[in-house]
């Protein structure tokens, strides 16, 4: 019981990790298709140099998601296999599109580029609002067993309130988490035009993400088992608005030197946080289930020579891999040499 | 049955289109660490031109890859849940480990390709390699899962039940080594061909003589590695025949076209396994070498179908597929025979256009023989998933109309291709290959420490044009 509960967190962090490199990943794609339009030569700069070389490794983290979760819960794996056959071929389509016209969205003729710019920056931006709307289908209440098999209400699922919250929060979570990225990527590359930029965008969208974040959980709950469990988790929850608060205190501090306002680097780590502590909560309140009712942490979990071997793989891919995206990011975040190029 | 027809078809799209841009992602980096080894060592700066030009093909490819391969994992697990809840009890392994053997080809194929400029040479060839080995390392890991299907290991079913659990052990199944070796010597050389083939293209249509210096040491360079992909190809191609003879005969069966149990076999070249009349019809026959081909030895033992009840029968259309397969294999070798006796005896000379010609042509028909040998590997399971494990029924989704995605997903791999496809041409158009091979070619001289991302041209052309 014990280790489901540890697979379950290991999974939790790398869903983590995919929810902010994705959020950045996606939203940069999205704020370079606006910059384009509006002709910020900045913004769209800063954003396409931090999207071109990482956008692949970050694609491995949704690879490793279902890797997970066939490894740690096989049956979890059934189950939502069988249950996302549509909506998960959507975001696979748009998913294909956005990666397939990234590299060409510049080259070829100007209307060539600019119609794949649209078609990534729109991809991009739906994408992250999908897979976060998923999660209402865990909740329950939208999967049905048919005979042996469990099927998905698409209709109850298009009439869901709490869906369209969700999307929302998915839509906005991921402009502002990019926004506030993409404004210390570019203080950091002393790109003050770019860096404004990016601050408004970080400053507009934090609001909704809050509102939209609270109404998907608090408001307009569609699961009353989960309603109840989440409140149990309010500690976390105030934590992470604390969090907010503070990474936007971070964003509209004064500077000393006549600056833009703003100490973007405390902002991303406070908005970290705040992700951190409202998936926290949320994880704590969703662990028993994994697709509410019909699949638990506990049953769906793997057989314990299974657990063991794809826990070193994990362990030690992890050593690989943590070595190698410092390097990328030293690389292509840090290195003033690119940033500033 | 119509409908596992059609969800087959879409996992079926979904993989052929995949594996071309997997292959293409296995071999481009050897290619590319190979040219960047030789522009070191041999102080030619057409050889760092070559890399650059392939580096930039490839970073167009391993963008589609990367979609159709997230297109393919995922899908496994939509259209095949049954399969994967017994992978994720037996084989989790390799799909593991094979999620971070792509990291490391993303991650340095990033500083390849974006930092190539800003690393040292050492370094550089370093990361191609890495490349490499990351992309190799991915297609055997997926590879591994493939022989695991064919010959399960690792574990005993008891009344149902997974029992005596080695997850380890599983990925260590009898098919792994003629299987992984297979498919990765035949990359290279399906990659070195296709490569081969646009030098080829090339020389028949330009004759600069700086464009020619250029295309011949590309063609050098390919033909060298398709001529021991060639060889290899053939050991590898033997040694998994005689494997399959003995671990899963009624697979060679159906392959072979073989219906009746004996001694002695003849070997059956092209011709349709006929069903009904238990023959394989307008076949050459060639005396006792499917026996010597399958067990060694003329007077070998070789099962037929005829050994197997007719539910384990694969369909018997697989057996010209595996012909088209071998015929590739064979038209490799001789092509590339053919080039290094041409080019050693004639040193100094452009290949003459008849080679060429076939050159060209051996391109696609090299990427043809990758797909026939997919195909035909995977169809001759049937009808089992795992073999004597799982069913191709079982494992299918109990979602209805998976089938309909069917035409969705072909309209987006038709846009990918497209996008690909002019994406590759645009950049060749402008950086023909005219403007960028240096005047002079000096065979001795230093090697400038700044290189240049293959991107660069592509940031000073959108500059100029953001400026217009």
């Amino acid at each position: 019981m014990n280790t489901a509960y540890a697979a379950a967190g290991l999974m939790w962090f790398v869903v983590f990790v995919y929810a902010l490199a994705g959020s950045v990943d996606f939203g940069a794609t999205f704020w370079r298709m606006r910059a384009a339009r509006t002709g910020e030569r900045a913004a769209h700069r800063v954003a396409e140099r931090y999207v071109s070389p990482l956008w692949e490794a970050t694609n491995v983290f949704l690879v490793m998601i279902a890797v997970a979760l066939v490894g740690f819960f096989p049956n979890a794996a059934y189950a939502y296999g069988s249950v996302l056959l549509v909506p998960g071929s959507l975001i696979l389509i748009l998913l294909a599109l956005r990666g397939g016209f990234l590299s060409q969205a510049y080259g070829g003729t100007e209307g060539h580029a600019a119609w794949a710019r649209a078609v990534t920056g729109l991809t991009a931006v739906l994408l992250p609002a999908l897979l976060v709307s998923v999660l209402p289908i865990s909740q329950g209440g939208l999967v049905h067993a048919v005979g042996d098999r469990l099927a998905l209400d698409t209709g109850a699922l298009l009439r869901s309130p709490t869906e369209y919250a969700y999307l929302a929060f998915g839509l906005s979570a991921g402009l502002y988490i990019s926004a506030t990225f993409l404004a210390d990527y570019a203080r950091t590359a002393g790109d003050e035009e770019a860096y404004a930029a990016f601050r408004i965008r970080a400053l507009a969208a934090g609001p909704v993400t809050i509102l939209a974040g609270v109404a998907a959980l608090f408001i307009i709950p569609s699961a009353p088992w989960l309603s109840a469990r989440l409140q149990a988790q309010w500690p976390w929850f105030v934590a992470s608005l604390t969090a907010f608060a503070a990474a936007y205190a971070a964003l509209v501090q004064p500077l000393p030197d006549g600056r833009t306002p703003g100490r973007p680097r405390w902002a991303v780590i406070l908005v970290g946080l705040q992700f951190a502590f409202a998936q926290i909560g949320y994880g704590l309140a969703h662990a028993p289930y994994l697709l509410y009712p019909y699949v638990t942490t506990v049953g769906s979990f793997t057989n314990a020579a299974m657990f063991t071997a794809v826990l070193w793989v994990v362990v030690v891919g992890m050593a690989v891999l943590v070595p190698g995206f410092v390097w990328l990011w030293r690389l292509f975040v840090t290195d003033t040499r690119y940033t500033r190029s | 049955m119509a409908e596992l027809g059609w969800t087959r078809a879409l996992f079926g799209t979904a993989l052929g289109f995949h594996i071309i841009f997997a292959t293409l992602g296995v071999g481009l980096p050897l290619l590319i660490a190979l040219a960047e080894i030789l522009a070191l060592r041999r102080r030619d700066p057409l050889y760092r031109l070559m890399a650059r030009r392939w580096a930039a093909v490839f970073s167009v490819f391993l963008g589609v890859g990367v979609v159709s391969g997230t297109i393919v994992a995922l899908l496994l697990q939509l259209l095949w849940p049954g399969f994967m809840r017994l992978v994720g009890q037996i084989i989790a392994v390799p799909f593991a480990i094979e999620v971070f053997a792509f990291f490391i080809e993303a991650v340095f194929t990033a500083i390849y390709i974006y930092a190539g400029d800003r690393i040292s040479p050492g370094w550089r060839i370093l990361s191609a390699l890495l490349v490499a080995v990351g992309a190799g390392g991915s297609a055997l890991l997926i590879t591994d899962v493939n022989a695991f299907m064919n010959t399960p290991a690792g574990f005993r079913l008891d009344a149902g039940r997974i029992v005596d659990l080695h997850p380890w052990r599983a990925m260590v199944s009898p098919a792994m080594p003629t299987e992984l070796s297979h498919v990765l010597v035949t990359a290279y050389l399906a990659v070195a061909l296709v490569v081969a083939a646009f030098s080829a293209w090339g020389l028949l249509t330009d004759r600069q003589p700086q464009q020619v210096a250029y295309r011949r040491r590309a063609l050098d360079l390919t033909m060298a590695v398709a001529a021991v992909a060639a060889v290899l190809t053939g050991v590898t191609g033997d040694w998994a025949g005689k494997f399959l003879a003995a671990a899963q005969p009624v697979k060679f069966a159906a392959l072979e076209g073989v219906f009746r149990t004996g001694t002695a076999v003849p070997l059956t070249i092209g011709g349709l396994p006929d069903a009904n009349t238990l023959r394989t019809r307008w076949g050459i026959d060639i005396p006792g070498l499917l026996s010597w081909l399958a067990t060694g030895r003329l007077q070998g033992r070789v099962q037929g179908l005829l050994d197997f009840p007719r539910t384990d029968w694969p369909p018997l259309w697989v057996h010209p597929l595996f012909d088209l397969m071998v015929a590739v294999g064979t038209l490799a070798f001789l092509a590339a025979a053919s080039f290094w006796v041409i080019r050693l005896r004639r040193p100094g000379t452009v290949p003459p256009t008849w080679l060429l010609r076939a050159l060209v042509v051996m391109g696609p028909v090299g990427m043809m023989g990758v797909e026939a040998g997919w195909v035909g590997a995977e169809v001759a399971r049937q009808p089992w998933t795992v073999t004597g494990i799982l069913t191709t029924a079982q494992a299918v989704t109990p979602t209805p109309k998976a089938g309909l995605l069917f035409l969705p997903f072909v309209a987006l791999y038709a846009v990918l291709a497209l996008g690909a496809a002019s994406a590759v041409r645009d950049h060749f158009r402008r950086h023909p290959l005219a403007g960028a091979v240096p005047a002079e070619t000096p065979r001795v001289g230093p090697v400038p420490k700044v290189i240049r991302s293959p991107f660069a041209d592509v940031e000073s052309h959108r500059k100029r044009s953001r400026l217009k």
